[in-house]
């Protein structure tokens, strides 16, 4: 019981900084669906249990109960987060080995 | 032809003088890109004559030659030759790899430790005496196979630093891999831009000094994987 009162909260205060962060425009309204839809799932989940075993058991899962379906699409999620982390950390590598070359050229015709 | 020599340097300040010296006593003009050395390293290689790009941060070693390309290419050189700073390469050799170019035989040259320097067989070759570590050997192997997977194209010495470039080549060249990567990216390039390639061969001469400054075998292996995730970023 205790579990499902803590997460609830934490999942309210969540989907309230996600709103918060939206209005000062930190992250685009798509980022703040992704980001609420998930948390809101979580919640639900939390509050109703039986509705994840009910699903599991609907696509097919015969041994896995409704939280196994819960591990699996949250690994699911963190893979696909690190990968566009990973995607992003090149591009943003790139990136500052483009202003370094920029700034080297630029000093080098200075000097000229 | 013009040709300039370029080096990428990384905290090379006890060798990059008299290894920009050699290159520019045969007459060649050098550009030093340093890579954002702590040390004395852009000063030493001005003091041996060379133009020096400064990295303000250290980016790596495809990212100082894709500098150093830049230049060579909106200075008007016609021929660039990619040489190392720990003095592991033989300046008497810039002539035997500019030479297919000058004569307009490939658009791109690249040294190549394992072809026969003489016709003296097998034993004879540069490879035979230039003594390379065996575990070395075996991964310079591996990364010929790797690349010809990867990119179709047939190299005998895929991880060579020794290489030239014509003024068509470096105006097309896109390399996007900052690290040692860039060895296996250029092999791609080649396939992607359909150049006329040559191998020729080279000495490599390795110290004691030149193996402290290189990479370690595990961070050699881990290369392939770093070619291939820039492959899908790209």
């Amino acid at each position: 019981m205790y579990i499902q009162i803590i997460t609830t909260i934490v999942v309210l205060l969540l989907i309230f900084r996600i709103g918060a962060r939206l209005k000062k425009k930190e992250i685009t309204f798509k980022e703040a669906i992704f980001w609420g839809v998930l948390w809101f799932a979580v919640g639900i989940v939390v509050l109703y249990p039986g509705i994840a075993d009910s699903v599991a058991a609907r696509i097919g899962l015969r041994t896995a109960t409704g939280i196994d379906l819960v591990v699996y699409i949250a690994t699911g999620v963190l893979f696909y987060l690190v990968f566009r982390l990973f995607v992003k950390i090149e591009k943003m590598e790139r990136d500052i080995t483009k202003i370094v070359r920029r700034f080297a050229i630029k000093e080098d015709d200075k000097k000229e | 032809m013009k040709s300039v020599v370029i080096i990428p340097a990384y905290n090379e300040s006890q060798k990059i003088y008299h290894v920009v010296q050699s290159v520019v006593n045969r007459g060649y003009d050098v550009v030093v890109v340093d890579d954002g050395s702590g040390d004395n390293t852009a000063h030493e290689a001005r003091r041996a004559g060379a133009v020096v790009l400064s990295h303000c941060i250290n980016r790596g070693y495809g990212a100082a030659l894709t500098t150093g390309n830049g230049w060579a290419y909106r200075n008007n050189y016609d021929i660039a030759v990619h040489f190392d700073a720990d003095g592991q390469h033989n300046p008497d050799e810039i002539e035997n790899i500019t030479a297919p170019i000058q004569k307009r035989e490939a658009d791109i040259v690249i040294g190549s430790r394992f072809i026969e320097s003489d016709a003296n067989g097998a034993n004879n070759t540069r490879m035979a005496r230039m003594r390379i570590p065996i575990v070395r050997k075996i991964l310079i192997r591996l990364a010929t196979k790797f690349t010809r997977v990867v990119s179709g194209i047939q190299l005998t010495d895929a991880h060579n630093g020794f290489r030239a470039l014509s003024r068509e080549a470096l105006g097309k060249i896109n390399c996007m891999q900052d690290g040692m990567s860039y060895a296996s990216e250029v092999v791609d390039q080649i396939a992607e831009h359909g150049w006329r390639y040559k191998e020729v061969p080279n000495t490599i001469v390795y110290t004691q000094y030149s193996r402290q400054k290189g990479e370690s075998n595990v961070k050699k292996i881990l290369l392939g994987v770093r070619f291939l995730w820039g492959k899908v970023i790209k």
